[in-house]
């Protein structure tokens, strides 16, 4: 894969991750660059400001540096030499990269990795997973001014992030190419029933019972505090057996506590599972009748995707990308944060069978059309190739 | 005739919080005595009431990120282990003292495993409306208990938390935490109008609009958070349009305020939802209000609650099941934990019938255990032993 192209001229690509756990961004790079090492003759590197457990397998399609946060991290204090100078070694550990090749930042943080690179003269590409939270309140000033100064190249993760890029921060919108998440559309397919039946039963839901899910990181931004809400209210207002998981908890988490307080003192702590992170996604996908996404804010969610390639219908509010995807007919879109309508709806859903199934084929369909790996990468790669060419 | 030792005052942070509240009325009215031993004060953390406790105190914070100690230069350096023992021997060294020790709150415990054997005596303040014992490292609690020579409890609940966790329940008293309302004795009815026509002028709101007041720390989870909601229910409400909410954040920044700007932003409720960070006399606008909306999940006997009962202005509170409601049933309303929509149906209801009615009784200068002159002799006593402990 490495050494010339057609031209002669070396391709490398340095792609600037945030980490290399399993969340959304890395994922998507990772079906990016198998796909890559299929179809291009591009050498790739990966460079992770953190560590995490999709590292074997992004090492095994890039050569991949975990370099660490560059200093000062934020939200720890700490400037002096002794950290400057660790900077500047992890900097000298990157020399052997090509000054000139291009550099792929996917996701708006894992710009402060552009700090251990040498001024480049080849283009640089952005490709912002993020919207106002990403933005506006996690990144921090001076990385935020070398985001929006440097790319030449503008990709976002769905409309919303483009509007956001064009509106707040002035992006011009022709630089922007809208691209939308991609997932591996069979996984769902080979996950055996008994495999889902043995996860319901592990959080005590008879195959009768409805299982309402969503799966994230527990943080202000995911809505955890809704979907407790939205628990209470839809067990609250029905009589049917309707259960609700959130995949995906740390238990270290103070909010994690809340969540279970919350829900023991609204008389819920047996309708409402907290389940920890899984490698098998794709079987909990299976394992839920349909997928709420109580995000007060999400460019595009895989896990939405995943949802859909499992034929769930998903609920969500008319924040963040995903109505983008939902439209009228793959579930439904509320107002933020209209808790009352979202839990009509999951009601309706939950004691309607054709319409659940209707909606969740629709989803499905949609998503293998659009999102596949083969189909979304290639449609990728038509823009960011030719950018790769030597000026 | 020997100098008496100093008072040793403990605390775990200066963010703003009600047990750092209760602990300021304390210190305030302590320094208006003529007569006394000198108190000081150790914060563990830094934080935005900074200046209001070093107000009334000589103040000194262990990790303050402005301050100057040998520790504080090596960590600057970068050199973080080294800075850490430097920071433990400057602390035991601060902490070999004699005479007494108020542990003003429980998050302060940490301290104590620095304390010298030669302190106290040692109480321990474990207020109602913290975050209780539960949340310490077994190692902290440990000590807590075994330094501890006498326990002031907030409320019969801190004292069975205080006992659970091994103290000895004839060193309990059990003392509601202070209420500091300066001025209370102005409280008429014209004071009460201009008040209201400041707020009015301020937020640019009618001022004969009913207005809902919520007051707190703007920690993401289910305080503000749930405010808002109700916010955005009521006035979708026969009986709710045209309702003002304000809530007041007295210290809080632009940072900590901006998940909640967000979402008023996302929820269209800009000219609905104000928010004030406050003068230091958050029951000005409580005085002011038609209701107080306690949104609070977690905390009880809060002090807007004892303020708004104080004042006569009625409260809507999430009931948690097996508790008493503090304030009586003639100025509030329960709802059933996290029920958002009943809350709104609350408020709506207060609206209806409480709005605009003549407060102007007050119970000023009533002798009660959470004023200072009481509570704070009380709390004195403990301190300077003058007092035998039992409940």
């Amino acid at each position: 894969m490495t050494g010339p192209a057609a031209d002669g001229s070396h391709r490398d690509l340095v792609f600037l991750s945030h980490a290399t756990d399993r969340s959304g961004p890395p994922i998507y790079l990772l079906h990016l660059l198998r796909w890559m090492a299929d179809h291009t003759d591009v050498h790739p590197h990966v460079l992770a400001l953190e560590g995490g457990d999709l590292a074997p397998e992004l090492a095994a399609v890039s050569d991949l540096q975990v370099v660490g946060e560059p200093n000062p991290v934020p939200l720890r204090r700490g400037s002096g030499p002794a950290t400057r100078a660790r900077d500047r070694w992890r900097a000298r550990r990157l020399r052997h990269l090509d000054p000139r090749a291009a550099v792929y930042i996917n996701t708006a943080w894992s710009v402060r990795a552009l700090r251990y690179l040498p001024d480049n003269p080849g283009p640089v590409i952005a490709h912002i997973h993020e919207l106002e939270v990403g933005l506006d309140y996690h990144l921090p000033v001076p990385d935020a001014t070398r985001l929006f100064g440097r790319p030449d190249h503008w990709i976002a993760a769905s409309a919303a992030v483009a509007d956001n890029l064009a509106e707040r921060w002035g992006v011009p919108r022709a630089a922007i190419h809208v691209h939308h998440e991609m997932i591996d559309v069979a996984a769902p397919g080979r996950v055996d029933d008994l495999e889902v039946a043995d996860l319901r039963r592990s959080i005590g839901v008879d195959p009768g019972t409805r299982l309402v899910g969503t799966t994230a990181v527990v943080n202000w931004r995911k809505g955890p505090d809704l979907f407790v809400e939205l628990a209470a209210r839809t067990v609250r207002s029905t009589g049917d057996d309707v259960h609700f998981a959130w995949l995906g908890v740390d238990n270290a988490l103070p909010e994690v506590a809340a969540i279970r307080r919350d829900a023991r003192r609204a008389g819920i702590a047996d309708r409402l599972h907290l389940v920890g992170v899984s490698d098998r996604p794709e079987a909990w996908m299976r394992a839920f009748d349909l997928f709420v996404l109580t995000a007060r804010e999400d460019a595009y969610p895989l896990a939405c995707l995943e949802a859909a390639a499992a034929g769930r219908p998903i609920v969500c509010f008319d924040a963040g990308g995903m109505p983008e995807f939902v439209g009228t007919d793959a579930g439904a879109v509320v107002d933020f944060p209209d808790v009352e309508a979202m839990g009509a709806v999951v009601r309706m859903l939950c004691g309607d069978d054709e319409t659940r199934t209707t909606q969740g084929e629709t989803a499905r369909r949609r998503v293998a059309e659009r999102h596949d790996v083969p189909t979304a990468a290639a449609r990728l790669w038509r823009d960011v190739g030719p950018w790769l060419e030597r000026r | 005739m020997s100098t008496p030792d100093p008072i040793q005052v403990l605390l775990g942070s200066l963010e703003p919080s009600e047990p750092l509240s209760s602990t300021i009325t304390f210190l305030d009215w302590y320094r208006t005595r003529s007569a006394g031993p000198d108190l000081e004060v150790l914060a563990l953390h830094p934080g935005t009431a900074a200046a209001a406790i070093r107000a009334v105190a000589r103040t000194s914070v262990v990790y303050d990120p402005h301050g100057w100690s040998v520790s504080r230069m090596v960590q600057r350096a970068g050199l973080q282990k080294p800075a850490a023992s430097l920071r433990a021997a400057e602390l035991r060294r601060r902490l070999q003292i004699q005479g007494p020790v108020y542990v003003a709150d429980v998050d302060a415990a940490r301290l104590l495993h620095r304390l010298g054997p030669d302190a106290g005596p040692v109480v321990t303040h474990l207020h109602a409306t913290g975050p209780g014992l539960g949340h310490l490292d077994e190692a902290d609690r440990r000590i807590l208990v075994e330094r501890t020579d006498r326990w002031i409890a907030g409320s019969d609940d801190a004292r069975t938390q205080a006992v659970e966790a091994g103290a000895d329940p004839g060193v309990i008293v059990v003392l509601p935490d202070l209420l500091s309302l300066p001025g209370i004795g102005d409280l008429d009815a014209d004071f009460l109008a201009s008040v209201r026509r400041d707020l009015a002028d301020r937020l640019q709101i009618p001022t004969d609009a009913p207005l809902a007041v919520g007051v707190g720390s703007v920690d993401w989870w289910q305080v503000p958070d749930a405010f808002l909601r109700v916010a955005w229910e009521v006035v979708r409400r026969d009986g709710g349009a045209g309702a003002q909410f304000l809530w007041v954040a007295d210290g809080a920044t632009d940072r900590m305020l901006w998940p909640l700007r967000h979402d008023i932003r996302h929820a269209g409720l800009e000219s609905v939802v104000h928010i004030d960070t406050g003068d230091g006399r958050p029951w000005h606008q409580i005085a002011a209000a038609d209701v107080l909306v306690s949104s609070r999940l977690g905390d009880h006997q809060p002090i807007g609650h004892r303020e708004a009962a104080l004042l006569d202005v009625p409260v809507v509170w999430f009931d948690d099941p097996g508790r008493p409601p503090l304030v009586d049933a003639d100025q509030g309303q329960s709802v059933p934990h996290l029920d958002i929509a009943a809350m709104a149906d609350a408020v709506v209801a207060t609206f209806g019938r409480d709005a605009g009615r003549d407060r102007s009784h007050l119970p000023a200068g009533r002798p009660a255990p959470w004023l200072p002159i009481v509570g704070g002799s009380s709390i004195l006593d403990l301190l300077t032993g003058t007092v035998p402990t039992g409940s």
